[in-house]
């Protein structure tokens, strides 16, 4: 054996395993160490197929099948996801509540449509239609299976997935509450029991709804306030921001008194009927599940994200309310008032072969504020302070020492760009999220405007060849990044220009969802802003 | 010998290792090469690798035997962390605290023998020298020489300009 073997003297193929281990940022910098790496990252299909993931934002899944797709058709079906992604171009999905010319309000239906997001692994949209006597469920199509791919009937449009839910599977009475997780075949559905201030909650089959869910231990989960309110009769509850992620289901049930307005917030072990966590808050707040053991509140004080883990949380939390302590304590920054956690996915694939999904390690956590500001920040923030903080404890983490580096703050620098940007109800998936812009206060026309905050979609799109906007076409100019000063920002990010959209007069700004080939944006009325419109989605 | 448990293989430079059969059988090439001659007394002779190594080789296999069976790689959970570089247990770092020669030496030799588990684990631990470090210092710790020209290393330093702090 001779005598002095190092790196480069491997083998190829042992030098491929090597790298196969290697992170994808030190894929990066052992391609600039010399050429024999350089060419061995770009030659080597598994290698690219790596890097190429994690530009898009996804990461590989494990076929059930075993064996699976190859690794080059992966990488083909990527190639061509991305490219759409990078084109920027979008269409119509053509979904049943849309309609094609905005507005037409004669069609629009006026008889108590409600419509919600269901946020389980993948995101869904849920009309609750009492005159059709059914909850009309439907998600985006998924990206890289063969269902997508093989309907091109008119043009550029996919089907979206559909499932009907009659109300006859819920004769207890009114429904309040919808989710799923499709993933799952998990329909959650909120009933309240009129005789005192509880609600139930069925976890039934999507596919089967008049079943209950095979894995559910209990057919019914049962919850109410457990605090007393004092003073003040209690008004109808109400159960909302409804997420589920594995075995995991929390909300936020909150109470109406004459005086106040509080809420809990809860995380149930569905599958084992277990009431895993509750906090009592006395004023309204809004949350989102960071994982399988965290949930970030807005706290109560509102000038801070407060995180807690409910896993490792003592048990006696569950009957005090109160009790529950936060492991962490994040300032917002100062200038920005109210604000309001967007609520999320946390992304996983759909029960279908699928070669890739959206890697929910890039997920980002989106904050709205009231002055039309709007804090994204990455799950990788969080995972790193937590870390931190297994020192030092509750005490609280000042702006400046975490969101500079760990958060993009978007707002609005100047007076060359008014409050024309929409922030609220725009939820995230994986790291992408929608905005509004709009041309005046009428939000009468306005443009779809996308900022990614994968750093490796960031470095791609640099070398990408220059993408023009879709503003030399319609006259106008608008620079996200420059109208909210977040081109000096320390965290990489990328911004494409998405679709117009014109609401019609009665409308409030749309609602923007993202997904993982595009996104949906929800109407409502602005004068009941409860009412559901019409939606339309977009896909790349 | 008789023992039919054991056997002996012998390094290149002629170095003699009396082996369980049990150990032995972690290497998929001895493995066939026992089915192959079947019972026999018979030395087996192991010409691509030194003795130095081959200690290394067997005190592997013989710290290994137990968790033969155990599924390679992470359960991939996805949300909790990105668990893409798998871990390495303490006593797999400690077994590969050896200078680099001998380490190289020693994934090499688990390849040609056959040895998943060891190749797996010499190419974590190497992957993970290369962990978080820039450039220049990978190049320091492989003695690599810089061979890029100018232009090409300003082009690919252009590429990665958001991880300039490395």
């Amino acid at each position: 054996m001779c005598s002095s073997l190092s790196l480069l003297s491997l083998p190829e193929d042992l030098l491929v395993h090597v790298l196969a281990f290697c992170d994808v940022d030190d894929l990066f910098v052992c391609k600039r160490v010399c050429t024999r790496l350089e060419q061995l990252i770009r030659r080597d299909v598994y290698l690219q197929y790596k890097i190429e993931l994690a530009v898009t934002g996804m990461v590989d899944v494990p076929s059930p099948a075993g064996a699976g797709m190859p690794v080059v058709e992966r990488l083909g079906k990527l190639r061509e996801h991305r490219e759409r992604l990078r084109r920027g171009t979008f269409a119509d999905s053509g979904v049943e509540y849309s309609w094609q010319q905005w507005p037409k309000i004669d069609e629009m239906p006026t008889d108590g449509w409600e419509a919600s997001l269901a946020f389980g692994s993948e995101i869904a949209y849920v009309v609750v239609k009492p005159p059709q006597r059914e909850i009309s469920v439907c998600a985006p199509p998924i990206v890289g299976s063969e269902c997508a791919e093989s309907e091109p009937e008119e043009g550029m449009r996919m089907r979206m997935r559909q499932w009907r839910v009659p109300l006859e599977a819920f004769p207890a009475g009114e429904v309040t509450a919808v989710s799923v997780d499709i993933a799952q075949d998990l329909l959650v559905v909120v009933q309240p029991v009129t005789t005192c201030c509880h609600v139930m909650v069925h976890l039934r089959s999507l596919d089967v709804p008049e079943q209950r869910h095979p894995e559910a231990a209990h057919p019914v989960l049962y919850t109410g306030n457990l605090k007393q309110l004092s003073g003040g009769r209690p008004s109808p509850t109400a159960m909302s921001h409804i997420q589920i992620h594995k075995n995991l289901v929390a909300w936020i049930y909150s109470t109406t008194t004459t005086y106040c307005r509080n809420c809990d917030v809860e995380v149930w072990d569905w599958k084992a009927g277990r009431l895993l966590w509750r906090r009592h808050f006395d004023r309204e707040v809004t949350y989102t599940l960071l994982d399988s053991s965290h949930v970030v509140v807005t706290g109560p004080s509102m000038d801070h994200l407060l995180v807690y883990d409910f896993l490792s949380a003592p048990v006696a939390t569950v009957s005090e309310p109160d009790r529950a302590q936060h492991v962490l304590a994040l300032k917002l920054p100062p200038s920005e008032r109210e604000p309001s956690i967007q609520e999320s996915s946390i992304p996983g694939p759909p029960t279908s072969s699928v070669p890739f999904w959206t890697d929910p390690a890039l997920r980002i956590i989106v904050v709205a504020f009231s002055s039309r500001a709007a804090l994204l920040i990455p799950y990788s923030t969080f995972v790193a302070l937590l870390q931190q903080k297994r020192r030092e404890l509750t005490e609280a983490t000042y702006w400046d020492d975490w969101g500079m580096r760990g958060s993009l703050l978007l707002h609005l620098s100047g007076n060359q760009y008014p409050a024309l940007w929409m922030t609220r109800h725009c939820y995230p998936y994986g790291s992408r999220v929608a905005l509004m812009y709009f041309e005046s206060e009428s939000y009468f026309e306005g443009d779809a405007v996308i900022f990614d905050l994968n750093p490796w979609a960031a470095r791609y799109a640099r070398r990408a060849p220059h993408i023009p906007s879709k503003d030399a076409m319609y006259g106008f100019l608008v620079d996200p990044k420059a109208a909210f000063g977040t081109e000096w920002t320390m965290v990489p990010h990328t911004v494409y220009h998405g679709p117009g959209m014109s609401p019609g007069f009665a409308q409030a700004p749309p609602i923007l969802a993202m997904d993982q080939g595009g996104f949906t944006a929800a109407f409502t009325g602005r004068i009941f802003p409860s009412r559901f419109l019409g939606s339309i989605s977009y896909f790349t | 010998m008789g023992d039919s448990n054991r056997l002996t293989l012998v390094a290149s430079d002629g170095g003699k290792f009396v082996v369980d059969k049990e150990v032995v059988q972690m290497s998929v090439l001895l493995k066939n090469m026992i089915e192959d001659l079947g019972e026999t007394d018979e030395s087996i002779p192991i010409p691509n690798v030194t003795s130095p190594v081959l200690t290394k080789v067997i005190e592997f296999c013989e710290n290994h035997r137990t968790d033969a069976a155990r599924t390679d790689g992470p359960n991939v959970d996805g949300d909790d962390a990105r668990m893409r570089t798998a871990v390495v247990s303490d006593w797999d770092r400690q077994f590969f605290d050896v200078d680099q020669d001998l380490m190289f030496e020693i994934i090499v030799a688990a390849n040609y023998l056959d040895i998943k588990s060891l190749v797996d684990v010499g190419c974590k631990v190497v992957a993970d020298m290369i962990k978080g470090k820039s450039p220049q210092e990978i190049r320091d710790l492989f003695d690599i020489v810089n061979d890029f020209s100018p232009e090409e290393e300003a082009a690919l330093r252009k590429e990665n300009e958001w991880a300039n702090d490395r």
